[in-house]
């Protein structure tokens, strides 16, 4: 029996019998996005997205290249639907369409795969897909969309049993899962968001088969990552993002990996900072083969030995995703580490607690400032206490004494050019992103601390605050403070760094004197090249 | 949180009970509603104008009471001329078995109607749901000062009517099966249930001796003194049957009377008052062992002696007992009609309906003051010297009321209550008590006779009495 | 200035509409029963407040709601959904009856030693939800939720078999003399100050010390917490121990400072549901310690209202329950509304 909504939903016969659509003509523009803005009015002040124009071919593997916070998921979430952009155009196959819900984006063959799988883990691999279709008829039989299902696995080789259990399959399969979900519905685009983040290598090779099956079929695809090698080896055209701003859409064959890494981070202007010559201090932090598993399990610290000595700033470059993250929170106490040893002014850190460290005079600016950073409801005199709220003067006999909290709050905000409402009745929650950040600097540095962990601690910051930290982290260094400054701004890593480390795949591939290098031969260290 | 939300919360509510603190003190819309605490008493003459404020009314032959009251009667416990105005009003509180607990609570009820309809008082029912509300609940008729009597039911609320009774000297105050001597305005009314063990004791030994069993039995609750009352009553009461069947026939009674005079009764003390298995998992093996008649002295656990006798009925086909069981304190003859042979009833609505007629006569604190404060009713009891029997063995005349109390509940609590029509019951119980021979019947009217008139002293067992010298005799 | 006056607009304005909201939906059931809201407000309100000794009664049924309220609030602010106040509060009572009707003492040092019998009692029984949340993570929604029951059956048979009045099956031993709060009028005790000051105690430790800050911020942020050192099996303890010292004081007010029976009885209705309308309370009162307070005397003042509004208006118990009933929800929705926000942006 035909739902009449479904018959609604996906025009034509054929579609509605699970065929094939309509011969696609290699090389017919299937997708056109013109000229794209898309703003968070309040949430930042900056465009996400600036006038990006892009388009997907018939046949195509499109890659969206950027770095973290380029406007990729979100352009992404655009063309499926998720969001509205602000201005700008969308055609679909020639014809101008406005996409307002998923829905939409699937009635005119635009599919999507998450980058965190939407799947229902207890019910099987069938019911999840039929759970996109029974919104809209109950009755429909599960029989058939395990026909489907096994039909649309052989055809692309994508093997997975309709009958398993989602919560049963690998975090591969469950990737499969999410992409014939969207394959259900036959759309003439697929976009994949960053789809190998949580592969094994093998699962990755298996997809890319996948893909490129999918677009000899006809398909256009638009493949997000972060990751050069897959661009390289996958994609047809390339475009890169950077704060938002379309940088150039390139033939994949037609370019390089150093190319690429310069269009994602930018022309690097080296602006070297004055700065006397800091006394080399006794070795503050020592890092002998640090092991560091990440999130899904997998090493993300591969055998990092550094070491930073007071007066010293040591820069880590890398692109995100590399283990930087991980490096962060494991020399701060936030997370557990697999392997190696972490000494702090010589005392053995390994394994001890975020407050051990604290206590050792570790100061660290979080790469999360929302998240880890902040309470956000709490004010904002109550959110610079988060590191002395235990210590004299400011606590005695464990009761806060309030009003030497407001002077020193009064102090921080003129100081650090905290721009808030007052001290006590504001929740931090309203805060603008860069008031944050100055929040959590005033916090971690007043103390002039011994040792500074900074993860991308100007990020978002206007050009006048971020000279201000720059400064700050310069006279410290001066004072013996030692830094280990993260960042994926190599101008910062240039202008800041006594020497620089680059990470790539979790291992440190050369650490250089910054006066020693310059931003090209750092530049294709990230992209993981040899030299 | 924020401070700012904490401070809001706190300005809120502090100008929320400021307004309706204050704006209770000033705004009374219904001047009439004869209710407030603050002003005290209102005259509740509905003539629109504020008691303190009004102009004087007419009064012609300067005898103090307006004319338009001249030819009121005086009521006793009443304001001056108040015979004029609305009728005065009773409180009657319940315990937290509420309305719908067809015994303690609804026979209350019951005795509040009948004197709404003999002496033209208003009755108003209020509901104790927790064991908190008894002091505010009896404080509220203390505050209105058309009330006249406050009922509290049931020794639960014995505190608080001293503590309520304390604060209100001028009130007057009843508490059924309480005890509370010496105040001058309590009246605590108490009944002899020790002699409607008895005679329940005595109607079992006599159908044991009919139906030749050689037992009957008794769940009990809790074992407490009050209980103890029961148990010894019950226990006379059959020894009083045995020596009156052999004294009447000559011959020692058969079944229960072979068996040895202390082994008569089996009983066993439940340890509780509501857990209804329990009263089941006590009664069969009584009913195993020849039971006739399973006396229930712990409320609910009767519905599991109840389940008992079920099963037997059903194993053996009976639509009528032996075997029975005998209901306490209601009339429970209904529950399970044919086989609840009869009930030992407490008459609590007779001590509310005593109370309210004394107050209504004037009385109350005279006779409060001539017993002490204590009101015993029984089995041929009188209270100055008028005759109010405040204990009986269930009659079929008793079971239409209860019938009709079933059906009251039914609709309150919207649950089947009765197990078949009101005129099914009563062709079944009346049934069952014709199949019962005349001669048992007769028997237990001749104790109450005796127990009434003095010459059979059933001894009561309760409070700081030696339970074992009383074990040692009957068992 | 402008600015200011509308941010406290603006923060003052929920509990407003709420309070509006729950007396006009109130008042439409009143309505459609045919009775006049009006006169059930004034019954009602006049009833709790209207007179010093509708007060005293309002405040005795609010002073135990008061601490249970806190046990709730302490959770909230630590993140913890702490619905064990029953639990604790019937340990409580047990605790007081044990210490205040079992032993002799010389007065003074009975009613203290009996209150922190009440108390230690109470926190005591929180040990064992803790330590499960704090060494196996058992969540302490469903820990609590079983240790209420067990203490429900625990202390009916206590008192049953240890802490009978002999001879009054239906309720403990009461308080010895010694062991009862001086009488203020009507129901109400002296207990209301160690209460009161209970809460402004818990304030103090909230908004004015550091366990109080390391609790706070583990509940709003357990990420940064942990950034910040805090050690989240010492906020667990805590709170569990602060919860079950609330509410085994809220259980000992009732033994202690409640007459006219000074102790639990059989069915435990002197007690029961005081835990969880400490929930109710503790919404109203945005989890905040004083709020507790005042949110605890207007429950307090409805559940003494209510019978006003029955006694002469006619409104049936259970109606009167259902409109106390729609202005409870009302007022602690902008409360709830908050939590949901959090919880769902702590999941983003």
């Amino acid at each position: 029996m035909v739902n009449p909504l479904r018959k609604l939903l996906f025009r034509g016969s054929s579609r509605e019998n699970g065929q094939r659509p309509t011969k696609l003509e290699k090389g017919e523009v299937l997708l056109r996005a013109e000229g794209i803005v898309k703003e968070f009015p309040g949430v930042w002040t900056h465009l996400i997205l600036d006038h990006v124009t892009f388009d997907v071919r018939a046949g195509e593997i499109h890659a969206l290249l950027g770095e973290n916070g380029a406007g990729k998921t979100v352009m992404a979430n655009i063309l499926s639907g998720f969001y509205m952009p602000s201005s700008g155009q969308i055609h679909v196959r020639g014809r101008q369409v406005s996409i307002n819900s998923p829905k939409d984006a699937l009635r005119l063959g635009i599919g999507m795969a998450h980058q965190e799988t939407t799947l229902v883990r207890p019910l099987t691999v069938a019911e999840n897909i039929a759970l996109g279709i029974s919104e809209f008829d109950l009755s429909y039989p599960l029989s058939k969309v395990e026909r489907r299902v096994r039909e649309l696995s052989q055809r692309y080789g994508l093997e997975v049993d309709p009958r398993a259990r989602v919560e049963d399959l690998s975090a591969g399969e469950q990737q499969r899962v999410e992409i014939l979900k969207t394959l259900y519905y036959e759309p003439y685009v697929l976009i994949l968001d960053e789809p190998t983040s949580v592969l094994a290598p093998q699962e990755a090779e298996q997809l890319f088969s996948i893909l490129r099956s999918m677009a000899a079929d006809g398909r256009g695809i638009v493949y997000i990552t972060h990751k050069l090698e897959e661009v390289m080896e996958l994609s047809d055209r390339v475009s890169v993002l950077r704060l938002g701003k379309l940088v150039a859409t390139k033939q994949t064959s037609q370019t390089t990996k150093e190319e690429l890494v310069r269009m994602m981070i930018g022309d690097v202007a080296i602006t070297p900072t004055k700065r006397g010559r800091a006394k080399k201090g006794e070795v503050a932090l020592e890092l002998r083969d640090l092991h560091v598993l990440g999130a899904e399990g997998s090493p993300a610290v591969d055998g990092v030995s550094i070491q930073v000595r007071g007066g010293e700033i040591l820069g880590i470059a890398g692109v995100a995703g590399n283990g930087q993250r991980e490096l962060v929170e494991a020399i701060t106490g936030m997370r557990g580490v697999e392997a190696g040893r972490i000494l702090i002014f010589g005392e053995d850190m390994t394994g001890r607690s975020p407050r051990a460290f604290a206590d050792q005079g570790v100061s660290h600016i979080p790469e999360e400032r929302r998240r880890i950073g902040t309470a956000e409801g709490m004010s904002l005199a109550e959110n610079l206490m988060m590191r002395d709220y235990r210590l004299p003067p400011f606590s005695k006999r464990g009761v806060l004494d309030r009003s030497l909290i407001s002077q020193h709050a009064q102090r921080m905000v003129s100081e650090f050019g905290i721009m808030a409402p007052d001290l006590w009745d504001t929740e931090a929650r309203i805060l603008s992103g860069g008031n944050i950040q100055r929040l959590i600097l005033a916090r971690e540095l007043w103390r002039e601390p011994r040792l500074i962990i900074a993860a991308h601690p100007t990020y978002g910051l206007d050009l006048k605050a971020v000279q201000h930290t720059h400064e700050l982290f310069s006279r410290l260094r001066g004072k013996g403070s030692a830094i280990l400054l993260v960042s994926e701004d190599l101008e910062e890593i240039f202008a800041m760094s006594d020497r620089i480390a680059v990470m790539f795949r979790g291992k440190i591939v050369d650490v250089k004197g910054a006066r020693e290098t310059n931003p090209d031969e750092i530049g294709l260290m990230m992209a993981g090249s040899q030299i | 949180m924020s401070m700012t939300v904490g401070r809001s919360a706190l300005a809120i509510f502090v100008v929320l009970l400021i307004v309706v603190g204050v704006g209770g003190y000033y705004i009374d819309p219904d001047p009439d509603s004869g209710f407030d605490p603050e002003a005290g008493y209102d005259d509740g003459y509905d003539d629109g104008y504020d008691d303190g404020l009004a102009e004087v009314p007419p009064d012609t032959d300067g005898d103090g009471v307006p004319d338009e009251f001249d030819a009121c009667p005086t009521v006793a416990g009443l304001p001056e001329y108040g015979g004029c105005l609305k009728p005065p009003k009773i409180t009657v509180v319940s315990d937290v078995g509420g309305r719908g607990d067809l015994s303690f609570n609804d026979m209350a009820f019951k005795g509040g109607e009948e004197a709404e309809t003999d002496f033209g008082v208003e009755m108003i029912e209020i509901i104790s749901s927790t064991e908190d509300d008894y002091v505010p609940n009896l404080r509220l008729g203390a505050l209105d000062p058309d009330v006249v009597l406050i009922v509290g039911v049931g020794y639960l609320l014995t505190d608080a009517i001293i503590q309520v009774a304390t604060d209100f000297p001028d009130k007057d105050f009843a508490v059924i099966d309480g005890f509370a001597p010496g105040m001058p305005n309590v009246m605590s009314i108490l009944y002899e249930e020790h002699k409607g063990s008895a005679m329940v004791g005595a109607l079992g030994a006599l159908l044991a001796a009919e139906y030749d069993y050689p037992y009957i039995g008794g769940v009990f609750g809790i074992e407490i003194p009050v209980l103890w009352k029961f148990e010894i009553g019950y226990k006379w009461g059959v020894n009083w049957a045995m020596q009156w069947y052999e004294d009447t026939y000559g011959t020692p009674a058969p079944g229960i009377g072979a068996t040895p005079m202390k082994e008569r009764v089996l009983y066993t003390y439940t340890g509780t008052f509501s857990d209804i298995t329990k009263g089941y998992l006590a009664a069969v093996p009584m009913y195993e062992q020849g039971a006739v008649a399973v006396y229930n002295i712990a409320g609910p656990l009767g519905l599991g002696i109840n389940d008992a006798v079920n099963e037997l009925a059903e194993a053996q086909g009976l639509d009528s007992g032996p075997p029975f069981w005998i209901g306490v304190d209601a009339n429970q003859d209904w529950i399970n009609p044919g086989f609840v042979v009869a009930s030992m009833m407490k008459r609590v609505d007779r001590g509310v309906y005593l109370a309210t007629q004394l107050v209504i006569e004037g009385t109350f604190r005279d006779v409060v003051e001539e017993y002490g404060g204590i009101v015993v009713l029984g089995v041929g009891t009188e209270v100055s010297g008028v005759s109010i029997s405040g204990i009986s063995v269930s009659t079929l005349a008793d079971l239409d009321e209860f019938i009709a109390m079933g059906a009251r509940a039914e609709e309150l609590t919207g649950t089947t209550i009765l197990p078949g029509t009101p005129s099914e019951i009563r062709a079944a119980v009346e049934a069952m008590r014709n199949a019962v021979p005349d001669w048992i019947w007769d028997a237990i009217d001749e104790l109450a006779q005796e127990i009434a008139d003095g010459t059979a002293e059933v001894p009561e067992c309760s409070f700081g009495c030696d339970i074992d010298s009383y074990r040692d005799i009957y068992g | 200035m402008s600015e200011r006056l509308w941010s406290t607009l603006r923060s003052v304005a929920p509990p407003v509409v709420a309070i509006a909201v729950g007396l006009f939906v109130g008042a439409l059931l009143m309505l459609s029963f045919g009775f006049d809201p009006v006169r059930g407000y004034v019954a009602l309100f006049r009833g709790s407040y209207g007179s010093p000794e509708a007060w005293m009664e309002s405040l005795a049924f609010s002073t135990p709601l008061m601490v249970t309220a806190i046990t709730f609030a302490v959770g909230m602010s630590a993140g913890l959904f702490n619905i064990c106040a029953e639990g604790h509060m019937y340990m409580g009572a047990a605790g007081a009856i044990a210490v205040g009707g079992m032993v002799s003492l010389p007065p003074g040092l009975h009613l203290v030693a009996a209150t922190a019998a009440a108390m230690l009692v109470g926190g005591l029984w929180a040990l064992p939800a803790a330590l499960l949340k704090m060494w196996r993570g058992v969540h302490e929604v469903v820990s609590t939720i079983m240790f209420n029951w067990i203490a429900f059956w625990f202390v009916l048979y206590l008192i049953r078999f240890h802490i009978t009045d002999p001879g009054r099956a239906e309720r403990a031993t009461p308080a010895m003399i010694t062991a009862r709060y001086p009488v203020l009028g009507g129901s109400l005790t002296g207990v209301i100050f160690v209460v009161i000051a209970f809460c402004v105690a818990i304030y103090f430790l909230l908004w004015h010390t550091g366990l109080g800050y390391e609790l706070r911020l583990a509940g709003d942020n357990p990420d940064a917490a942990r950034y910040a050192g805090v050690s989240f099996r010492r906020v667990i303890l805590l709170t569990f121990l602060i919860g079950g010292l609330a509410a085994g004081l809220a259980g000992g007010s009732q033994i202690l400072g409640r007459p006219p029976s000074w102790t639990v009885y059989a069915t435990l209705g002197n007690l029961l549901n005081l835990g969880f309308q400490g929930i109710g309370v503790a919404l109203i009162g945005r989890n905040h310690p004083i709020g507790a307070i005042f949110a605890a005397v207007f429950f307090g003042g409805l559940a003494h209202g209510g019978r006003f509004m029955e006694y002469e208006v006619g409104v049936s118990a259970e109606m009167v329950g259902a409109i106390n009933g729609i202005i409870v929800i009302a007022l602690a929705l902008p409360e709830i509304l908050r939590i949901v926000k959090r919880v769902r942006a702590v999941k983003e």
